[in-house]
């Protein structure tokens, strides 16, 4: 997982209201915050983390392993850039309506300097019972297992991170990827990221219609066959065409990006795809019973 | 959001680029006053839809006469949802050769891609897909190095196959187009046709361009673009800072959930049980006690809705404040609709306790999939 009861975490936007409280709630979930920054607020203490007024500051004092981006969105840029240039390998932007000119360069720049972001507009990442980098209530996820999700959307998340945990599935890792047009790692990355992992027994992927992320995680998986059972849910089937379904990146253009063929090409991979909330509790109890 | 024709034009008139003399007009007697100072005319509805020219929405007027019918057949038409209410008068070009170009954003691979062709004035994923060879595209850097480098675009209008005396000036537009897509924050800005003149001259004949909304705070230029229909049950959830989406004319079962995944999601397994979705309000993070009785009443105003799922986590939300919230509106909401709430996160056990007092049926623990089971059955029992 992209974290563990080690990371070391800085909080990029610590003294806003958003900023603050998720620190406060990190804190004392007991995630090791080791510093925060808010350009002009250096000096400050929030929930007993230091603040600092730039990114190279807070790096000069402390040893940071992911920092989670949480400014309003005409700062994102910004504080990304000061991620970036001091290094930091990891980066969960949690911050919603980010200009997409300015994710496509926070894109560049990461790839460029080999580091690695997740999100915009995500609820971030969590390895119950070991650490998050998120904002997500940390009861609902339980205190550890097996399976990891993957979700374009963070309240689903929520939704069959509780659903399996209600039902004694455990959850090992969730990674909010985000809901936007441009995002950092993608369903093909993650997957990639948990293929090694011994932790991790079965994946759940979240799509929803928009865009092809579910159809080129379909052609990876076709190409470079998966060691574990994959299991997948696409919201949105509903949908009328053309019409923006909240998320920037939902929406159904020219026919492209249905659920319908989403869920054609995930099964045509190998993917067991649910067609609804119960079926995915049903398929991953089912599995997690065959696993004893 | 997506400009109509004469906005994009007038983007790309502060940009340098050529574009021809026009007017605005709403009138039949404003078109033909139009046409009076710009002489022959081609007179365009301005929707915000392409597929003009084939729905018999341009039309080309020789006199003032000719363009004040022309606008009275034109207006008042419905094109793809949009009722016609504005035309553009604007001079008639003497058209020698139509080319295509455009830079789009691949969201897919985070860069945006130019695209030109000798082949302009018809839809280019038709030349896309008949004539590929014809279609050249190049990358361009997100960080915007070389895209102004004129060798780079002089060489691709030359395989394209462009007439030599006409490099220069295609190299213009294209470096003036290219940065303009950057500083506009475009997820599309086409010119198609790219008009050649018979005069030799080089003319945006029409511009699409799609901005994105998540910028426009930036973009003092654009404020003016931005209609909002005061009235609109979209408009009043956008002021209290949730998102309205409608769904079914016919439909009977609003749906409210705090993020737009659990909203389809919740929206698709109604639909699968048999229920017809009306609209679902995508309450967002962070929303008060008043605001979610505010947006409980926005979705009691949707026409035909008698039943409402409340399917809400306390995330950055509170059950306990949406809980009050319910509350606030109980004595309007159980005389319109049937309820059924799922709840949990943070404040649950609070937010349980004043949904228990209201009697509301209430899912603690159990999935997307019971809860609305439990709506279909309430509604059921309620028209017994």
């Amino acid at each position: 997982m992209y974290i563990d009861q080690n990371s070391r975490v800085l909080i990029q936007g610590i003294t806003g209201r958003q900023g603050a409280y998720h620190t406060q709630k990190m804190v004392e979930s007991g995630v090791t915050v080791v510093a925060g920054v808010t350009p002009g607020k250096g000096g400050q203490e929030v929930c007993g983390v230091p603040v600092y007024d730039h990114v190279s500051d807070a790096l000069a004092k402390h040893e940071i392993d992911v920092s989670m981006v949480i400014v309003p969105p005409p700062f994102v840029l910004g504080a990304a850039t000061e991620a970036v240039e001091g290094g930091i390998l990891l980066m969960v932007i949690i911050t919603e309506h980010v200009p997409v000119h300015d994710v496509m360069r926070i894109k560049a720049m990461t790839s460029r300097k080999g580091l690695r972001f997740i999100g915009p507009n995500t609820i971030g990442i969590i390895a119950p019972g070991q650490s998050k980098v998120g904002i997500m209530p940390t009861f609902l996820y339980g205190d550890g297992g097996k399976v990891a999700i993957i979700s374009r959307s963070g309240t689903m998340c929520h939704e069959n991170a509780s659903n399996l945990v209600n039902h004694g599935v455990g959850v090992g890792a969730v990674v909010g990827i985000g809901g936007d047009p441009i995002i950092g790692v993608d369903f093909v990355e993650a997957l990639e990221h948990f293929r090694d992992d011994d932790t991790i027994g079965a994946i759940l992927l979240i799509g929803e219609i928009g865009q092809s992320r579910e159809e080129k995680t379909a052609e990876h998986l076709l190409a470079h066959p998966y060691p574990k059972p994959i299991y997948a849910f696409i919201a949105g089937r509903y949908a009328p065409r053309g019409k923006k379904m909240g998320h920037a990146g939902a929406i159904i253009e020219k026919g492209a990006g249905t659920a319908e063929a989403k869920i054609t090409r995930l099964r045509e991979a190998g993917v067991t795809v649910a067609m609804s909330t119960q079926e995915v509790v049903d398929e991953l109890d089912h599995w997690q019973a065959g696993q004893a | 959001m997506y400009l109509r024709e004469h906005q994009a034009k007038e983007i790309l008139r502060t940009a340098g680029l050529p574009v021809p003399a026009s007017q605005v007009v709403f009138t039949p007697s404003e078109a033909a006053e139009a046409t009076r100072s710009i002489g022959p005319c081609v007179v365009k509805a301005q929707v915000k839809a392409g597929g003009r020219g084939k729905a018999g929405l341009i039309a080309s007027a020789q006199s003032p006469e000719e363009a004040a019918a022309a606008a009275q057949n034109i207006l008042g038409q419905t094109h793809q949802g949009e009722t016609v209410d504005r035309l553009l008068v604007e001079a008639r070009l003497d058209i020698a050769q139509e080319l295509y170009l455009g830079v789009v954003l691949d969201t897919a691979q985070a860069f945006p891609m130019a695209l030109l062709s000798a082949k302009g004035g018809v839809d280019i994923e038709q030349v896309a897909a008949e004539s590929p060879q014809d279609l050249h595209q190049v990358p361009l850097d997100p960080l915007q190095e070389g895209i102004a480098d004129p060798d780079l675009w002089r060489s691709l209008w030359q395989k394209a196959g462009l007439a030599p005396e006409l490099l220069d000036q295609a190299v213009e537009v294209t470096v003036k187009l290219a940065e303009l897509f950057f500083k506009a924050e475009a997820f599309t800005l086409e010119i198609n046709p790219l008009v050649v003149t018979k005069q030799g001259k080089i003319v945006a004949g029409d511009c699409k361009l799609i901005v994105d909304d998540s910028c426009l705070f930036r973009h003092p230029e654009m404020q003016g673009f931005i209609e909002v229909d005061e009235n609109s049950l979209e408009t009043k959830a956008k002021k209290i800072g949730v998102t309205y989406v409608s769904l079914e004319k016919n439909g009977s079962i609003g749906v409210m959930a705090g993020g737009a995944g659990i909203c389809m999601t919740t929206m698709d397994e109604v639909a699968d049980a048999g229920g017809v979705p009306a609209a679902f309000i995508d309450l967002g993070g962070g929303i008060s006690e008043e605001n979610m009785a505010k947006a409980l009443e926005i979705m009691l105003a949707t026409p035909g809705i008698n039943g409402l799922l409340l399917n809400v986590f306390g995330g950055i939300n509170n059950c306990e404040i949406m809980a009050k919230g319910v509350r606030r509106m109980w004595p309007r909401l159980k005389d319109h609709v049937t309820l059924v709430i799922k709840m949990r996160g943070h404040s649950q056990e609070e937010g349980w306790a004043i949904l228990r007092e209201l009697g509301v049926p209430l899912v603690k623990h159990g999935t997307t999939t019971e809860a609305v089971k439990l709506l279909m059955q309430e509604i059921r029992a309620a028209r017994r």
